[in-house]
Order: C-alpha cells, then sequence, then structure tokens
C-alpha cells in the first residue's frame, strides 16, 4: 500500500518550516511518501459545533485517499485520532454513511469504507522499523533524556484508535530510544497539553502546560518532544508566557517528532524551524548538524 | 474638444482616482487595531524610505524583476493564465508605446518612422495579435474552463474583458474598414499621383484591390497581367514609399476580406469616424475608470508583491501591515486561483454561502474594511462563510498577486468580532488560531467574541426548565450519530462514582473547580439522566472540556462522557445559532 502525506492545517498555518522538513525526513529514511493538495481540513475543530461537517471533511479525505489507493500518513495526533473517529463513526452509522457519500458524490468521489490513516510513528516503526532506524540515526542523540508527549487523540478514546496501549504506551518512546534518546518516565505523559483550550480560555490552558513542564522537570528531562504540532504550539506559546514569570528557570523546551528525527539526522535548525528554541547544549553535542552554528 | 484635452481629461480622472483609492489604503482598516491616518502615513514613509536604503532593496528588484514581470508565481499556479497575461500585458504595453504614442515615441528609436511602413504595419498587428489571443485564452479560463470550484463571474470580470475586446476589435475593424475603402484610395491618389493618366490611375486602381484589398465599385478581377503590370509601375512609382504590401497587417487585412463583400457599406467618412471614436474614446475610458476597475492592480499588485517580499509579521510595523492589507484588497482580480485551491471549496455544495469561496469574500472586506454599516443578516452570512475556513493557508500560498489572505482572513474576524452577532465557532479549537496570535488583538477585544458567544448559549438555555421541549427529533438523532445513546447509556448506566471528575485534567487545573466550573463531570452526567438541561448548557464545563477522552476511557460503566460532551456542544450551539439568525431575521 503507498503512502501520501496529510498535512494539518495548523502546521501549516504556524510551522510551515516543519511542515516542509517532513519531506526531507522520510526521504533520508528511505521511507516513500507522496504529497497531494487535495485534501481538506480533518475537521477536528468542528466536532463540537457541527457534528455533520465534522464527519463529511474526515470522509472526503478518507474517500480521497481510497480513490488514491495509498494510505493518509499524519505528523498530527489530533488529524490522526479524528479521521480515525470518523471512519469509526462511519462504518456503525449508515445514515451518516449514506450522508457523506450523497455530498461527495457531487465531486465523483465515493467512499466505501477501507481508507487508512497512519501517524508518522505508526509508518517508521514499520518502515524501516527499529532495526533500520537505529542503523539510520547513528544513535547520535545518545544520552538526551527525552518525555514524549503522545497525545491525547494518539491514545484514546483507546477502542477507537488503538494505536498503542492507553495506560502505559511505550510506541513513541521505543521510536524515541531509536534516536539514542532515552525516553524518561513522567507523570504528565497521558495528560492533555491544553491546547484546545486556547483562545477560549487561556488561563486553564496555560495551567495544564505548566503542570506538564512541571512534571517534565521533576523526571530530568532534557526536552519534551510531542507527536502532536498542537501540542508543540501550546509549549511554545505557554514557555514564552511563563519564562517572563519570576523563578522561571525549569522550563523545558520542546521539539517536534519531525524536528528531533531532522536534528537526529543532522538537519539545520532553520530548516526544521527550531531556531530560537533555546535546546540545551547537551543535546547539540550529539547532533551532526555542526555547519549550522546552534544556540546553546 | 480637442483630442489632447480629451487625453488630458481622461488622465486627469484617472490619476484623481487614483489619488482618493491610495487615501483609502491609509484611511480604511480592518482588524482590532486601529491607528491614526497621520501615523500610517508617517509610518510608510519611513517603512519604505528605511527599506530602500537597506540591503532589501535588492530583494525588492528582484521580486520586481521576478514576481512583477516575469509572473514567477502565477506560472507555479496557472501557466495558461499566466501566459494570457504575459499576451496581454506584453502586448498591450507594446501597442500603448508604438501605437498609441507611437508619434512620440517611434522617432526617438527609428529614423524612418511611418505608421504604414513595416515593421510599423505589421508589428502593431503582431501585438493586437498578441492581445486578442490572451483575450481568447483568458474568455476560455473565465466562462468554459469549469474547476470542481469556481468563482463567479462579476460585471467588473466581464468589463475588464469587455474594455480590451472593444479596443482591440473596434481597432481592427477601422484598420479593415480604411483598407477596403475606396474613398480614401481616392483621395489619396488625388493627393499623391494627382499628375498620373486616367488610364494608369484605372490601373493603379485594379492593382489596388487586387494586392491591397481594396473594394471598387467600378472595378472587379480578374484584371489582365499588363493592367496589373502597368498598376504596379504607378504604385511603385507614388505609393510604395509609404505603403508596405497590406497583407502584413494580418489582422486587419484578413477583417478586410471578410467584410469585403459589404465593404461599400461602410465607406465614407461617418463609418470612419465612429469606429475610430469608439476605440478612442475605449482607450480614454478604461484610463479614466482604471482606478475603480480590476485594471487597477496594474499599479497595486506590483506594489502588494514587492511590499510582501520584505515584509513580515516579525520585521515590520504593525502599522504598516495594516495599510498592505488595504492595498492587498486593491490588488485582488477575482481570479479565483484561491478558490479553485481552497480546501474547504467542496464545502460549497453543502452550505450554499459565496462566503465560503476565498475570492468571493473580497468584496465583503472591503465593505468591512470601509466601515460602512452592515445589516445583522449580512454579518451573520460573512461569518457563516468565514466559519467554514480551516485556516490551512492554500489560499496564501496559491494567490498570483502575493497577497496574505491568511492574515486578511484573521483582521477579517477580528472586524466582524466587534459587531454586536455572536459567533459560537470561537468556543471550538478553532480559536487556537486566533489565541495563538493573541499579539496581534487588542486586549479589549480579545475576549469579547468567547464572552458573547458563552452568553448567548447561556441566555438561550437559561429559562429551559421544560424537559419535554429539550430536543427536537433532528437534534435528538444528531446525538444518536454521535454515537451516544444518551438516555440508554449515560443515563442508565453512570453511577456516580466520580472517575471521571477525578481523571479530569480541567477539573485539577482549578483549585475550586466547582465553583469555576458549574457542573463537575460527573454531575453533568446526574444532570443528562435528570433532564436538566438549563443547568449543562449554562455550565462553563460544556465549554471547558478539552477533549482528552480521559473520562470515557476510565469510566467503569464505558459512558461515552466526552463523546456526549461533544454531542451536547452540537445540541446547544445549533440551538442557540438558530435563534441567533431568527433574531437576525425579525430586525430585517
Amino acid at each position: 500500500m503507498s503512502l501520501v502525506f496529510f498535512p494539518c492545517c495548523v502546521s501549516n498555518s504556524f510551522m510551515s518550516d516543519c511542515e516542509s522538513a517532513n519531506r526531507k525526513i522520510v526521504d533520508r529514511l528511505g521511507v516513500g511518501i507522496e504529497d497531494f493538495g487535495g485534501f481538506n481540513c480533518c475537521g477536528y475543530p468542528y466536532k463540537g459545533v457541527d457534528f455533520k461537517a465534522f464527519i463529511l471533511m474526515s470522509g472526503r479525505n478518507l474517500a480521497l485517499a481510497e480513490k488514491k489507493g495509498a494510505d493518509l500518513v499524519t505528523t498530527c495526533a489530533c488529524c490522526y485520532g479524528t479521521i480515525k473517529q470518523a471512519d469509526n463513526i462511519l462504518k456503525q452509522d449508515a445514515s451518516l454513511f449514506d450522508y457523506v457519500n450523497g455530498v461527495l458524490r457531487r465531486e465523483g468521489l465515493a467512499y466505501s469504507g477501507n481508507g487508512v490513516v497512519k501517524h508518522l510513528i505508526e509508518v517508521l516503526l514499520d518502515n524501516p522499523g527499529i532495526p533500520g532506524l537505529k542503523a539510520k540515526l547513528d544513535g547520535s542523540l545518545l544520552g538526551v533524556k527525552v518525555a514524549t508527549q503522545y497525545g491525547c487523540k494518539m491514545l484514546r478514546p483507546s477502542d477507537v484508535v488503538s494505536f498503542d496501549s492507553p495506560l502505559s504506551p511505550s510506541k513513541f518512546d521505543e521510536l524515541i530510544e531509536a534516536t539514542g534518546a532515552e525516553a524518561v518516565s513522567w507523570t504528565q505523559k497521558l495528560e492533555c497539553c491544553g491546547a484546545p483550550l486556547i483562545g477560549v480560555n487561556d488561563a486553564t490552558a496555560m495551567q495544564l502546560a505548566k503542570n506538564k513542564f512541571d512534571s517534565a522537570r521533576e523526571a530530568k528531562a532534557d526536552l519534551m518532544v510531542t507527536a502532536c504540532p498542537f501540542c508543540y504550539l501550546q509549549f511554545g506559546r505557554s514557555r514564552d508566557a511563563l519564562s517572563l514569570e519570576p523563578g522561571a528557570d525549569y522550563i523545558v523546551p520542546s521539539v517536534t517528532i519531525v524536528q528531533l528525527l531532522g536534528l537526529a539526522l543532522g538537519l539545520g535548525e532553520d530548516t526544521l524551524g527550531i531556531k530560537g528554541a533555546n535546546l540545551p547544549a547537551r543535546l547539540m553535542r550529539y547532533t551532526h548538524s555542526r555547519e549550522v552554528p546552534l544556540s546553546a | 474638444m480637442s483630442k489632447a484635452t480629451m487625453v488630458y481629461i481622461a488622465l486627469l480622472i484617472g490619476l484623481a482616482g487614483t489619488a482618493f483609492k491610495v487615501s483609502t489604503w491609509f484611511r480604511y482598516s480592518l482588524g482590532s487595531k486601529k491607528y491614526a491616518v497621520a501615523d500610517r502615513v508617517a509610518a510608510a514613509v519611513e517603512g519604505i524610505w528605511q527599506t530602500l536604503l537597506s540591503r532589501q532593496f535588492f530583494t525588492i528588484l528582484k521580486s520586481f524583476f521576478f514576481d512583477v514581470i516575469l509572473q514567477a508565481k502565477l506560472k507555479r499556479v496557472a501557466p495558461l493564465r499566466w501566459a494570457a497575461h504575459l499576451l496581454i500585458f506584453g502586448g498591450f504595453t507594446l501597442l500603448l508605446l508604438m501605437h498609441a504614442l507611437g508619434v512620440y515615441i517611434n522617432p526617438l528609436f527609428f529614423s524612418n518612422y511611418y505608421a504604414t511602413l513595416n515593421p510599423f504595419l505589421f508589428l502593431r498587428n503582431f501585438f493586437g495579435a498578441l492581445v486578442a489571443l490572451g483575450l481568447l485564452i483568458q474568455i476560455y479560463n473565465r466562462f468554459i474552463h469549469r474547476d470542481p470550484v469556481n468563482p463567479t463571474t462579476s460585471a467588473m470580470d466581464v468589463y475588464t474583458i469587455l474594455i480590451f475586446v472593444v479596443i482591440i476589435v473596434s481597432g481592427i475593424f477601422l484598420e479593415s474598414v480604411k483598407i477596403t475603402s475606396i474613398s480614401v484610395f481616392r483621395d489619396m491618389t488625388e493627393e499623391y499621383a494627382a499628375g498620373e493618366e486616367e488610364a494608369s490611375l484605372k490601373a493603379l486602381e485594379a492593382y489596388w484591390v487586387k494586392n491591397y484589398g481594396v473594394v471598387s465599385p467600378e472595378l472587379s478581377g480578374p484584371f489582365s497581367p499588363e493592367m496589373l503590370a502597368a498598376g504596379k509601375t504607378t504604385s511603385d512609382m507614388n505609393c510604395a514609399q509609404c505603403h508596405s504590401p497590406a497583407q502584413w497587417a494580418f489582422m486587419d487585412y484578413g477583417a478586410a476580406k471578410l467584410i469585403s463583400p459589404v465593404a461599400p457599406l461602410f465607406d465614407g467618412a461617418p463609418a470612419r469616424a465612429w469606429l475610430y471614436w469608439i476605440h478612442f474614446l475605449a482607450c480614454l475610458f478604461g484610463l479614466a475608470y482604471l482606478p475603480f476597475s480590476k485594471v487597477f492592480h496594474l499599479i497595486t499588485a506590483p506594489i502588494c508583491l514587492m511590499a510582501n517580499s520584505v515584509m513580515s509579521k516579525v520585521r515590520s510595523d504593525p502599522v504598516n501591515l495594516a495599510t498592505k492589507q488595504i492595498i492587498e484588497l486593491d490588488s485582488c482580480t477575482h481570479c479565483g486561483a484561491c478558490t479553485r485551491n481552497c480546501s474547504m471549496g467542496f464545502f460549497h455544495s453543502v452550505l450554499p454561502t459565496q462566503m465560503i469561496l476565498p475570492s468571493e469574500r473580497i468584496g465583503a472586506l472591503k465593505m468591512l474594511a470601509s466601515g460602512k454599516p452592515l445589516s445583522i443578516k449580512d454579518s451573520l452570512v460573512i461569518q457563516e462563510g468565514y466559519n467554514q475556513c480551516t485556516n490551512c493557508t492554500q489560499c496564501t500560498l496559491v494567490c498570483p498577486v502575493g497577497i496574505n489572505l491568511q492574515d486578511l482572513w484573521f483582521s477579517a474576524r477580528e472586524t466582524l468580532a466587534e459587531r454586536d452577532v455572536p459567533n459560537l465557532l470561537v468556543l471550538s479549537p478553532v480559536s487556537i488560531h486566533r489565541g495563538l496570535r493573541r499579539d496581534e488583538i487588542e486586549i479589549p477585544s480579545y475576549a469579547k467574541p468567547v464572552n458573547d458567544a458563552r452568553k448567548a448559549i447561556a441566555d438561550e438555555f437559561g429559562s429551559f426548565h421544560w424537559p419535554g421541549a429539550a430536543y427536537t427529533p433532528q437534534e435528538e438523532k444528531m446525538l444518536d450519530t454521535a454515537g451516544v445513546h444518551l438516555r440508554q447509556s449515560a443515563g442508565a448506566a453512570c453511577f456516580s462514582c466520580m472517575t471521571c471528575t477525578n481523571s479530569c485534567p480541567v477539573v485539577k487545573s482549578h483549585q475550586s473547580p466547582g465553583a469555576a466550573l458549574d457542573l463537575l463531570p460527573h454531575q453533568m452526567m446526574q444532570a443528562v439522566k435528570l433532564r436538566l438541561w438549563d443547568l449543562i448548557f449554562g455550565s462553563r464545563m460544556l465549554f471547558e472540556c478539552v477533549g482528552c477522552y480521559q473520562c470515557q476511557e476510565y469510566c467503569p460503566m464505558k459512558v461515552p462522557v466526552t463523546d456526549l460532551v461533544f454531542a451536547l456542544r452540537n445540541v446547544a450551539v445549533s440551538r442557540t445559532a438558530r435563534n441567533i439568525s431568527q433574531k437576525a431575521l425579525e430586525t430585517l
């Protein structure tokens, strides 16, 4: 089965560098993923506002993937969970299924229920797999302590997503460890980052992020790595605000899984869109990207 | 009134219009931040001055060459449109220089300028043909070619094509009438071949009928070779110095052949005068009306492209970014590249409002920017369209004139939020976009939309005590399709063990969650059981849930708590939205 990139709107808007680094990373890892410009938003924002619109939006993406004969690959946990859930609902609800197909028919599309969405983590674990990754990444991030941020929709609802164990997930950690980094155990691993409340209740959103930072620091993590751009943006934004508070020396830096793999592959921080992310010097020491001076 | 006076009047109107348009760049604004006109002018002058003196000047030069002259972006997005644009722009510019202003410009470069001599005779037709070909492609693009989603065709789109068609066609037609005209021929012979004998004049006329497309009432072929030879001798002696063969004017000559059967009808000064005035006045009208037509992009698009090559949110003065947005509105050519590439374009078949389509929003945006009053209904219609935009940036990436549409939508949403029509979508994760760009919003304006939306929902359900009226069959169906069988599952199975509440990160983030959230998750389940809708829909918990699914994951009774919250939100939003639009209709 071939693979096609499913772009995330939020990544496109706020981290276009990182989005374009996807291509370089999968090419270097030898994973064939096509690009396609015709997808729409996964529908995540509409779930609580216009349920039918949410199902239709995901359904259209699934139909497009089905037509191309390719699995959707996303780097966003929210896109991932949303499309999976919509697919699940479509398979159970005949009337919604008919509704979606009725709309899709107008543009010559149809969904028959065979669409598949995968997170990049899943794709990489499958091919090149842990041994292949270890060979290609050369253990270059040796000794860096990483707190893995799966993202809610990677794990829950587990009967719909079934990516990993909802209580003690490990797949993301295994991928991280293939870079030579060490995945630490931290109390807030399964918790929400607070991103869905950005712009709705910023105080609560900030508090949720703060809990995460505290826990990562307690676990002595050098870095938080997210599987979702929402978490990444939420951490970045909260870090900026929290670092203005007195005694804010505890704020753990964060990167996305794409950026971490990029660092492990020696891509520059400009390419990855992490310039000025204040990554720790000890992380940088192990990367190949010496040709680009990195701020410690 | 002399023709020169008319040209100056048209030019003056055009310049006055341009001055008016330029003034709107500093007077109109979008977004919640407002700046004084004087500050905006000062900031623009300072910004331009500083940029021109810095290394960025070279970036602008590069952008002028690649983006403006070569239209690199348009080539990437729509090669056919690019070809048409280049043909029209190139052809028309050359016609302007070598034909309209030919008397002044050509002698500067050529010693032997005569409009009826080659290469000028041929070139005029060649440039005209370039424009005509470009126009044909544009007509195909606009009226025949269909994409899955298409922009509408406005009166302005038709005008723009029409004004060029009128200018080109009237020009060709005028020339073809002149070619066929026997009276023009006789006037010329009287002037330049007066000394010739009757017989040689006749031979000349035969020669011109045969070779130059003149239509004579007395003479028609076939002519004898001797006569033609005699005609050629006379022509060479008297005419050829100033007349290249008419065939070189291939379009005019072709048109002359087409009209030759009816040519006598057009022979005579009045017909030629009519055609001339149509041609001349169409050009002047185009010039005078230019600032108000979309041909104005001739001025604004280069500004927009070059400004965007050096301006960015990080580098530039926000005052100048605000001004740039208004210039961008004037740069839009309604080409529809954004709409054809809009990732939500397909949704137009579900919600048939034009406001979904990015190219169609620009008009409404101009209205918002000018600060004109909008009816509640108009505001709702615009809002409805904007609500389907997911900020995927696709439109910005493809805009051939480099408009940062993404930023325009952002500003427009803020402008709309200032009007008193609550937008319930701000309670969804769409607000993440807004939250991440909080710095660009005035502090008092930031909280307003969320507060308005919450209040609208609380008001809607505040007096809602009779449970029987809670759901319409449609809404019940919506809840069912969410996979939530409200009464059977949630109501029956929950025994208030509080696992949901204890696992909720939002609850944990508050010191006194009960007071902050009104209902805790397990209380909400109980409220559903008791059908206390006013409690649920008025509670803060409903829209503070992050949707992390921990409650649902850990519930020992498999109550789909999170899905239920989403379903309840749907009902709250759809009911309140319906009420808002009902009120809007009542105020009409």
